[in-house]
């Protein structure tokens, strides 16, 4: 659902705030990619709303709900967030079954078999493997494997960090096809940051530009595409 | 009283040179050694096996020095591949192995019974003159110490071993040889701590695998964290109180009617609960160290 | 010869019991509790005061088991959450402090005197040519059925899985929906209570002291480190070999290799631990079984 923040700060390092006064509104069942340069804080507003860097000042209001002061675990219980960290997305020693079964952990065991089974027909590719350890995958399929047992619970918000690090241009593709079927198939709302700019924005319905720790524009995403500052700097266009 | 006072002195002195040493490992490296009693007592008994045998007690100071720098550089270098708490327990081992040979080689080390009648010094002086001329001579011993362990906390050297114990993967890609710096810290360390040894041997005349249990590091530790983890001048602090607390306890029988298996017991435990409770309250100790800041903290 | 598989039986199993213990704590916290040892002296010497207060052997054994389990998991969350807030070397000194408390308030409770459980007099059992006990025997089948459960618990059930989880990447499984703090709760129940039936199994087999726990530190830690540092399969494998060896060692006539005779005094018997716990830390840090350190 959507996701409103607004006055955010978080993040700490060495007595300055990695993410300063951050006003972002997600809408409902879109997707939403923030882009930005290195270090600009993205991952930390990210985090902030699953509760892994909490902001310290400011309000982030999940589908309605204030979220200060709830723990990870229980926002993505009791606020169905879901989030795919963007390094050490997998429990390597455990196989993909049981990667699954871990994001399922709070369904009842025969809704949470269902799921499996669900996932496992969504992902062919994952179901081939469903016995191995997950720490033998290839990066692309890591990161559909981390995205698989993020959407186990169903999720109404999905939050991805850099979903394409590190992949080949092919995997890049199949990625963000994965992510926008998501949305398409289940209605999920998506909030993700991203380093590859101009293929993010082309999925995306809104963008947002954060520079510095601090926000530089938002609105949507064809317009941030066509924006020449924006293009120059981040974008890559000449 | 003066004499006494004197007793107390002389033990907390030797006290805080094992304690600036111990400093030196655990409180500037982060190099956390359960094993510091085997330094202790590889000086303790170098110092007393010589003198069974005849030899002038400089000479066991000097092979003990020896014995041990060598043995603190090889303990130094086996970090190399460890994390540090595999390596705690590596040098408990260590310290215990060493026990084990003390009590077992009994034609060498006197076994359980130890080795008594080391020589003492100033044997040509008594009683109060005598104690007086001792705690002299180990004050003086304490200040070359301090000077030493400063100027390595403070110098570059210093600053390199805080950078290996706040962040190692930086310090090594500075350039700095890290395994080097841990072993000669180790080595430094090592020869303070049989000095230390040495002299305690020779002071109590006596030295046997029951002064090398663990409880002997522990006591140490409790020093260095009371004074403050990393502050040279902590340790002092923190050996004479503790050394004090500790003597102190000795007299609990007078004050409560306890058999002499619940007073050690009392002893132990007033210990344990200063250590503890100063981790839990003040990780800092009384003398914090300055550069710890917030952020260098985990 | 048959002597020598005995012991390494029951010594085997009393450090296995441990071993896993701690190398569960480990896993899920990357922290070496050197205060796990103490869980098997309290539940020796809780079984001992409930014997004296008038229960059976049985019930007073399982009561300790629980008392023990449920204290540990008092020690960890009024201790060792705040210690480890400050680090792992502040909460490795601490968990050292807190041994030492334990090991001071039962000397201050029980003195230092041996304590004997009340254990029928048995006869020992002649097992092809060395001897061996009905009570050795209830002691090795207890540990490896217990060693079992475990590792069908951890393999095959949501709490195992949970717990591998949150062993593998703690951060994931927060995210998972995971409630970490109280898994970690549960393995500290878990493990103190292994502990605590290996503290009271020995202290049927001989006596309880001040220093059951302290003695197997060392053992303990070398097969915990040796199998890998939270692998409980790689700990209960070093822990049956790593007994062995210090019964092997002892056996051997090393003289007759030199044409003399020699064994090794017993008293080094701990030395074997300790030798192989050092070389595997020099050669092979990353245990039998340990996998080298990487995430997710």
């Amino acid at each position: 659902m959507s996701i409103e923040l607004r006055g955010v700060t978080a993040g700490y390092v060495k007595g300055v705030s990695v993410v300063r006064d951050i006003d972002v509104h997600v809408p409902t069942k879109a997707i939403t990619t923030v882009i930005g340069p290195n270090g600009s804080g993205k991952s930390t507003l990210l985090r902030s709303v699953v509760g892994q860097t909490p902001h310290t000042i400011g309000s982030i209001v999940v589908d309605g709900t204030e979220v200060a002061g709830v723990s990870a675990h229980r926002r993505v219980i009791e606020h169905k967030v879901a989030f795919v960290p963007q390094v050490a997305n997998v429990f390597g020693p455990l196989t993909i079954q049981e990667n699954l079964e871990v994001g399922g952990a709070r369904l009842g065991r025969a809704r949470r078999r269902q799921r499996v089974a669900e996932m496992l027909d969504t992902y062919p590719d994952l179901a081939a493997k469903s016995k191995v350890r997950a720490e033998s995958l290839s990066g692309g399929q890591r990161q559909l494997l981390a995205l698989a047992r993020a959407l186990m619970t169903s999720p109404t918000t999905l939050l991805l960090d850099e979903p394409s690090a590190g992949l080949s241009p092919a995997m890049m593709d199949s990625m963000f096809d994965a992510v926008r079927n998501t949305r398409d198939l289940h209605g999920v709302t998506v909030f993700l940051v991203e380093q590859n700019a101009v293929q993010s924005l082309e999925i995306s319905d809104f963008g947002v530009v954060l520079v510095a720790g601090e926000l530089a524009m938002q609105g949507p995403a064809q317009q941030i595409l066509a924006d020449p500052t924006v293009g120059r700097l981040y974008l890559g266009a000449a | 009283m003066v004499d006494y006072l004197l007793g107390v002195g002389i033990l907390a002195a030797v006290y805080a040179i094992n304690a600036l040493s111990l400093n030196l490992q655990v409180g500037v490296t982060g190099l956390l050694n359960f094993g510091q009693v085997a330094f202790v007592g590889i000086g303790a008994y170098s110092v007393a096996i010589l003198d069974s045998h005849g030899v002038h007690w400089a000479v066991g100071f000097a092979v003990g020095g020896i014995i041990a720098g060598v043995a603190g550089a090889l303990v130094g270098r086996l970090g190399r591949t460890l994390s540090s708490d595999y390596w705690a327990i590596a040098t408990l081992a260590l310290a215990e192995l060493v026990r084990l040979v003390a009590l077992n080689q009994d034609g060498f080390t006197g076994g359980a019974q130890g080795l008594s009648a080391v020589a003492g010094l100033w044997t040509n002086l008594s009683g109060t003159a005598r104690d007086t001329a001792t705690f002299a001579t180990i004050a003086a011993l304490l200040v070359v110490t301090y000077v030493v362990a400063r100027r390595v906390r403070n110098g570059q050297y210093g600053r390199v071993l805080v950078l290996i114990r706040e962040n190692p993967d930086l310090a090594a890609s500075l350039r700095h040889d890290v395994v080097s710096a841990k072993a000669r810290v180790m080595a430094l360390s090592a020869v303070m701590a049989s000095v230390c040894g040495g002299f305690y041997a020779m002071y109590i005349s006596f030295i046997g695998p029951s002064q090398l249990l663990p409880f002997a590091t522990f006591l140490v530790f409790t020093m260095v964290v009371v004074g403050g983890l990393g502050n040279t001048t902590g340790a002092v602090v923190g050996a004479l109180l503790i050394t004090v607390l500790y003597d102190g306890t000795r007299f609990v029988r007078d004050w409560i009617d306890i058999s002499a298996d619940q007073a050690a017991g009392i002893r132990i435990l007033v210990i344990g609960v200063v250590l503890l409770g100063f981790l839990l309250v003040r990780t800092q100790g009384l003398v914090p160290e300055k550069v710890r800041t917030a952020h260098a903290r985990r | 010869m048959t002597e020598v598989l005995i012991d390494t039986a029951v010594r085997g199993s009393i450090i296995a019991l441990l071993a896993v213990g701690l190398t569960l704590v480990q896993g899920t916290l990357q922290f070496a509790n050197i205060a796990h040892m103490e869980f098997a002296t309290l539940g020796g010497y809780i079984a001992v005061a409930l014997t004296g207060a008038g229960l059976g052997l049985l019930l007073s054994s399982v009561l300790g088991v629980v008392i023990v389990a449920v204290l540990a998991v008092v020690f960890y969350r009024l201790l060792f959450r705040r210690l480890l807030g400050s680090g792992t070397m502040i909460a490795l000194i601490g968990s050292l402090a807190l041994a030492i408390i334990i090991r001071a308030v039962l000397q201050l409770v029980f003195g230092s005197r041996p304590r004997y459980l009340p254990t029928p007099l048995e006869r020992g059992m002649d097992f092809h040519g060395a001897l061996i006990t009905p009570s050795q025997i209830r002691l090795i089948c207890i540990a490896l059925a217990l060693l079992a459960t475990l590792a069908v618990v951890l393999k095959f059930t949501s709490l195992g899985r949970a717990i591998r989880a949150v062993a593998a990447n703690p951060d994931l499984a927060d995210v998972s929906g995971l409630n970490r703090k109280r898994v970690v709760d549960v393995v500290w129940m878990v493990s103190a209570g292994l502990a605590a039936t290996s503290g009271i199994l020995l202290s049927i087999d001989s006596a309880v002291g001040i220093e059951l726990g302290f003695n197997l530190l060392l053992p303990v830690f070398a097969a915990a480190i040796v199998g890998g540092l939270g692998s409980t399969l790689g700990a209960t494998i070093a822990a049956y070999a790593l007994a062995f060896a210090e019964s092997f060692v002892l056996q051997v006539d090393w003289g007759a290799l030199a044409g003399g005779a020699y064994h090794l005094e017993v008293g080094y018997r701990p030395a074997v631990g300790f030798v192989l716990l050092v070389v595997m830390l020099a050669f092979r840090p990353q245990g039998l079984m340990g996998r080298t350190v990487r995430r997710g």
